[in-house]
Parts: structure tokens; sequence; C-alpha cells
């Protein structure tokens, strides 16, 4: 009893005596963390062990383009962990590293079409999306469902955030765009199409993307 | 045919997604593969194994990519049924389910349970009448994910006799399918050690290699 009051005392001061609401940006793992402390005090043996792990790995490193993969998994009660998944792609631009979001590289409407219909279309062609069968549970992909992603160098990798676009897997759910589909089709304006070209002609870079990598296991 | 046991299995070729392998009690062997993953393990909360866990001791007979393998659909649902009538979620509104289910994924969670249960957010789960509860059930095992994928059978086979040849075993008669086939040693030796034979290999000192009946059994006939 006394070891759990204790715990707690100690977990009010680390937080600052008020639970805070986790925040969804993995920017912020200090917070998941206290969260997953406070939730594992509440949690039943049967339900144990319990744990929160965090990976950012390159998925893309050059000297001018990088991109990251990040992804969190929480198990703190059953039935079963829960994930979250984040891309950063940095470009140097003026001599200095910029975070490129996925709507800088499709900015029209029309782009912005494209890369959705994409995306949607290839869902509608796996069996185990919620785009597909005689009664699909999602007829439309949302502009808003579409935010992380990561580069290779063969493909534009459009990561969907845990039952957007489909149930349960090992590792996220994924659209890949080969970049010849890309071409006219993303941002002219935007330095980061031309930058990467160059970077992957060069052969200077090293390219890790691989699904095989995210069936890990809790 | 019951499952008593299952194993996590290697991807078929040309995928990457993990196979299971469930076992009968006459060591026959089931391979699920593709589908999803609630499907693959009979699983349809996708709740986690844990050794001596609440899954194992809903029935659960393995473990693959993570996640409890259960015998059958059925005995898969009742262990997420009896998980959302505990006290863990039976005094949620539908609305707040979503946050304790999978709080990272709430909004999205969320989302979907509306909009395919079709159920009023602020009631309580333990106040779902039969038919409510089945549609809010069903939903989430939706959500989770259940499509069928590929099934094979695998038989394990008997070996009913052998072929001596001065004093050397060269053959085996195996029962196929009720079908009596003779194979070389090697290709029985090699079945055996995929367990696709109620046979146990024995290694002697001199490197002599041979299969004997599993406890109990016997092979009766000899050529």
């Amino acid at each position: 009893m006394f070891r759990y009051f204790f715990l707690l005392c100690s977990l009010f001061l680390i937080t600052g005596c008020q639970k805070q609401e986790r925040r969804r940006d993995l920017d912020d793992l200090n917070s998941i963390k206290k969260d997953f402390l406070f939730s594992i005090l509440e949690g039943k043996v049967e339900e144990s062990p319990f744990q929160m792990r965090y990976v950012l790995k390159t998925v893309f490193f050059s000297q001018d383009v990088i991109s990251l993969f990040g992804e969190v998994l929480i198990y703190d009660h059953l039935p079963h962990a829960t994930f979250r998944y984040e891309g950063k792609t940095l470009c140097r631009i003026k001599g200095r590293l910029t975070e490129i979001k996925i709507w800088d590289l499709f900015s029209t409407e029309a782009q912005r079409e494209y890369l959705r219909k994409y995306c949607e279309n290839s869902l509608k062609g796996n069996a185990n999306a919620y785009f597909s069968g005689a009664n699909p549970l999602r007829e439309r992909l949302e502009y808003s469902d579409i935010h992380t992603f990561v580069i290779n160098d063969e493909f534009l990798v459009v990561i969907f955030q845990p039952y957007t676009v489909g149930g349960l897997e090992d590792g996220p759910w994924e659209v890949k765009i080969p970049y010849e589909y890309l071409k006219g089709q993303w941002s002219f304006t935007n330095p980061f199409p031309a930058l990467l070209d160059k970077t992957i002609s060069s052969k200077s870079y090293t390219s890790s993307w691989d699904q095989e990598n995210y069936a890990e296991k809790i | 045919m019951v499952f008593i046991s299952s194993e996590e299995g290697p991807p078929n070729a040309g995928s990457k997604v993990y196979t299971v392998h469930y076992f009968d009690e006459k060591g026959n062997m089931t391979i699920r593969s593709g589908g999803s993953k609630a499907w693959r393990n009979n699983n349809p909360g996708n709740m986690v194994y844990i050794p001596r866990g609440y899954a194992v001791r809903h029935g659960a007979i393995g473990k693959a990519g993570g996640m409890a393998v259960f015998p059958t659909e059925e005995i898969g649902r009742k262990a997420l049924t009896d998980l959302l009538k505990s006290s863990n979620y039976n005094n949620l509104k539908i609305t707040e389910f979503p946050e304790k289910y999978d709080k990272d994924n709430a909004k999205e969670y969320r989302r979907m349970i509306l909009s395919i249960s079709k159920l009023d957010p602020n009631t309580c789960i333990k106040d779902l009448k039969p038919k409510e509860y089945n549609q809010f059930q069903e939903a989430i095992e939706r959500i989770e994910g259940w499509e069928a994928g590929e099934e094979d059978f695998i038989e394990k086979w008997y070996i009913s006799g052998v072929c001596k040849k001065e004093g050397v075993i060269t053959e085996y008669l195996i029962n196929k399918k009720g079908k009596d086939v003779w194979i070389a040693k090697e290709d029985a030796l090699n079945l055996a050690n995929e367990g696709r034979l109620h046979a146990t290999i024995v290694h002697l000192k001199n490197g002599t290699i041979f299969l004997r009946p599993e406890y109990g059994s016997s092979f009766y006939r000899i050529a």
C-alpha cells in the first residue's frame, strides 16, 4: 500500500501535480511516457507485462535530403498495444534543413486530388482495407487522412495511422507511389522534387524502407 | 476437428505476412495465410498474448504475430465479449469506449464505431440491449479487420509398415488418406523431420538413423 502511495506521489511530482492529456504528437515523448506510467499504476497483473517503445530511424539519408520514420508502441492494458507513426522529411534549402510537409509537395487542387485519388484507388485494391469488399466501411479517403509520409529512393510512401484505412496489421498501412508516377503531378515550385532527383542520381545516399522492419512483436 | 495448439509459421513465398499453424489432436496441421491478422489468429479483438494471461485463461492455444491464437472464431469472440463486459469497459459510454480501448487512436476509432454501429454515443455498454450489444461488438470486429485468407490442411501420416532388405529398412509404407504408398527411407526421414509423420527419428551412435513408431503405436507390417 505504502509502495503505491510512494509511486503515486513521485509521479505527481514528476508531472507537476497534474495529469496531462496525452498529445498525439510524438514530439512530446515525455508526456506520453508520463501517461504510460500513470496507466500502468491502474494495471492488472493478468494484463502485464506492460511496455512502451519508441523507434526513430532514417529511411533515407543523404547530405541534402533526410527522411525519418518514427513509431511508438504502448501496451498498458488489454486488448492490445496502441501504435502511432510519424514521418519527418527534411530537405536542405539555401543551406538550411527544412521540414517538408506532404501538402507542400502537392500544393494545387489538382495535385492534391491526384494524391488522394491515387491512395484511395490503391487501398480499394487491398482486400483488407476499409475501402474494399461488397460492403466497404469507407467510400472516400479524405485529405485529412493523408499527412504522414517518408521517402526512399524509389517511392513516396504515404503512411496511414491505425484505423483510418484498415484494421490492425503488422506495421503501418502504406501506399507506395513510384516517382515516375509523380512526374508532372507534384509541385514544380517546391525545390524538393528536383533536389531528390539530383540526390538519387548522385547515388550518394542510403535508403532502407522495408515493411519487414515493422513486423514488430509486442 | 479440434485445435489444441498453434504456432507462428514463416510467410509464404512472395509474402511478408506470417502464417499461423494450427494443430489438432492427431497432429494434423492447418495453415492459415493471407487475410487479416484477426482472421489468421481466430482473434476478432486482436487480443494480445501473455503467458498465463487473460487470453490464455479464455482459451488461447498459442501466439502468432504477438497476438493470441484461439482455436475457433467463437472462442476468440467470447474472449472479447468477456473483456467488454468486464468492469474495465462495462460502465463506459459508447463515445468513451475508444478512449479506453485504443486511446492513441481514439478519434479514428470513435468515427468508425459510431458510423458502423449507428448506436447512441451516450448509451452505456452495460445498458445495451442484446441486439445493440451485437451491433457494438460486430462494429469492433469490423474495425479490427476480419478478412478470410487461404486455409491449407496438411495431414500427419501414419507409417503402417516397413520394407527390409538384408535386415536394413529401405522403405516405409505410409497411409495417406486411407491409401498405402511405399516411400524411400530418406523421404520418410525428411517427412518426419518436418513433423508430417507419426514417428520418432532415432540417431544411433554408429551414425545409423531410423524411424521408430510413436509411443503407443507400432509398424504392423514388415515386407
